[in-house]
């Protein structure tokens, strides 16, 4: 029998607030090691020794980044989470319908070619100093956290 | 409750989307393949090296041109036979009639710091450029017949001079620097140009000559008697002393036998193109080669000192 229901307290209250820029960044890098693992790792052995420009390196680079960028937009498509972001208690939260397009634009940075290759740079500084990324405000989405609250926390 | 519910199946569809990705990871991987060169995989104690073609500083392409010998190809291979441990020896298999002074001495300079036994084995043809390069190796076999020798160095060219004033074309000379057009072939060569230039390639034979001498333990009046430029069979090559052994595949094999202490077992380096890289060649080379006229022709050759 649950003691609250018998003292009769407020339920506990679920709020919503922007992710911490730590948090986001761990989620990211344990995201990075997760697609290191299952998406780079099956193409190991087609790694040159020498790193020379060729159209072999560039269709191996653009295949990794094609299904690192499959693994982000599914995952917060399906599960509104990756799986990075889940260890760190993230979510992501939509204004409008969460579509497969918005998922994607929000991913784009997993393509290492122009111009997407710029919101590498652009996306923390518009962090930082902003508050949000560029692709979310595009988006219409957000990256939240949720902290649950007991009635006698309130102040 | 609904909320645990929630957790878990997001968990579920995590996964799922873990497994998926790394199917398809595997299955695309396996596609692209088909676009990447393999790396080359040494699997025995004794690395044989192919020294097939003409010896060049620059790769060619296209269905109809003969396979080539690219120095720095050939340099990065006795690299990775330098570093695998398990390679004990390394065999250089020469086919090659030569080409350039410059690309052949960077093999033969790579041959020369390694610290493994070198074995070169001349098969059909190891001559100028081919026999520079197997005169650094520890030892030399070649068949009783093998072309070999002709240490010597042309640079030659066709002169067009004549045949465009039949068709009042001329040449019209622009230079700074008397020498800065010699090579032309539009233009006749001139004495001075000729001494200049046999000057050149004598410097570049007593390179030759001095690299064979130390090679192969004789004097350098020992090989300028050998050095008119002329062939030798391999029994000839054997008695000049320019050839260790006559032989072939099991004489090699019985050598390194017993020079290592341990039964041999060989594995070829050789480059894995691609499949898209080999249909590369089929077209790209071949659209060029339709559309480029005789004036690019002329100018082909950049290589215009060959030993």
């Amino acid at each position: 029998m649950n003691p609250c229901m018998d003292l009769k307290l407020p339920k506990p209250q679920v709020y919503e607030m922007s992710a911490s820029l730590m948090k986001r960044l761990l989620s990211l890098v344990v995201d990075l090691y997760i697609v290191f693992i299952v998406v780079v790792s099956p193409f190991s052995s087609l790694f040159p020794k020498e790193v020379k420009f060729s159209s072999g390196l560039v269709l191996l680079v653009f295949s990794i980044s094609l299904l690192a960028l499959c693994y982000f937009s599914f995952s917060e498509l399906w599960a509104g989470q990756t799986i990075g972001m889940k260890l760190m208690g993230l979510h992501i939260v939509a204004d409008t319908k969460f579509t497969l397009l918005k998922s994607i634009l929000r991913n784009i940075f997993a393509l290492p070619f122009f111009p997407f290759i710029l919101l590498w740079v652009i996306e923390p500084l518009a962090l930082l100093f902003g508050g949000k990324r560029i692709m979310e405000r595009i988006t219409g989405t957000r990256t939240v956290e949720f902290i649950t609250m007991q009635g006698s926390e309130l102040v | 409750m609904k909320e645990k519910k929630k957790k878990r199946s997001n968990f579920w569809i995590l996964l799922a989307i873990i497994i998926i990705l790394f199917a398809f990871s595997t299955l695309i991987s396996g596609c692209v393949a088909l676009f990447v060169s393999s790396p080359e995989v040494i699997t025995g104690n004794v690395a044989i090296i192919p020294v097939v073609g003409p010896i060049t500083t620059f790769g060619s392409s296209g269905l109809f041109d003969e396979d080539v010998v690219v120095s720095s190809e050939i340099v990065r291979k006795i690299e990775k036979a330098a570093e695998t441990d398990s390679v004990k020896a390394i065999v250089f298999e020469i086919n090659s009639p030569g080409g350039s002074a410059v690309a052949s001495d960077e093999i033969g300079q790579a041959i020369k710091k390694l610290e493994k036994p070198t074995v070169a084995w001349i098969r059909q043809v190891g001559a100028s450029g081919g026999y520079w390069v197997a005169s650094t190796c520890d030892y030399i076999f070649a068949n009783r017949m093998s072309i070999t020798g002709s240490i010597g160095v042309i640079g030659s060219y066709l002169n067009f001079a004549e045949f465009i004033d039949d068709y009042n074309v001329s040449y019209e000379r622009f230079v700074s620097g008397d020498m800065k057009d010699f090579g032309s072939p539009f233009k006749r060569v001139t004495a001075k140009e000729r001494k200049y230039w046999q000057s050149k390639l004598d410097m570049i034979h007593d390179f030759f000559k001095e690299e064979v001498a130390t090679n192969r333990d004789l004097t350098f009046e020992e090989v300028d008697t050998l050095a008119d430029g002329g062939v030798f069979l391999g029994v000839e090559a054997f008695e000049s002393g320019l050839v260790d052994e006559l032989g072939g595949y099991d004489e090699i094999e019985a050598y390194l036998e017993k020079l290592l202490g341990e039964e041999v077992e060989f594995s070829r380096l050789s480059t894995k193109k691609s499949f898209i890289e080999k249909l590369a060649e089929l077209t790209s080379g071949n659209s060029f080669e339709i559309g480029r006229g005789l004036g690019y022709e002329l100018k082909k050759d950049d290589e215009l000192i060959k030993v």
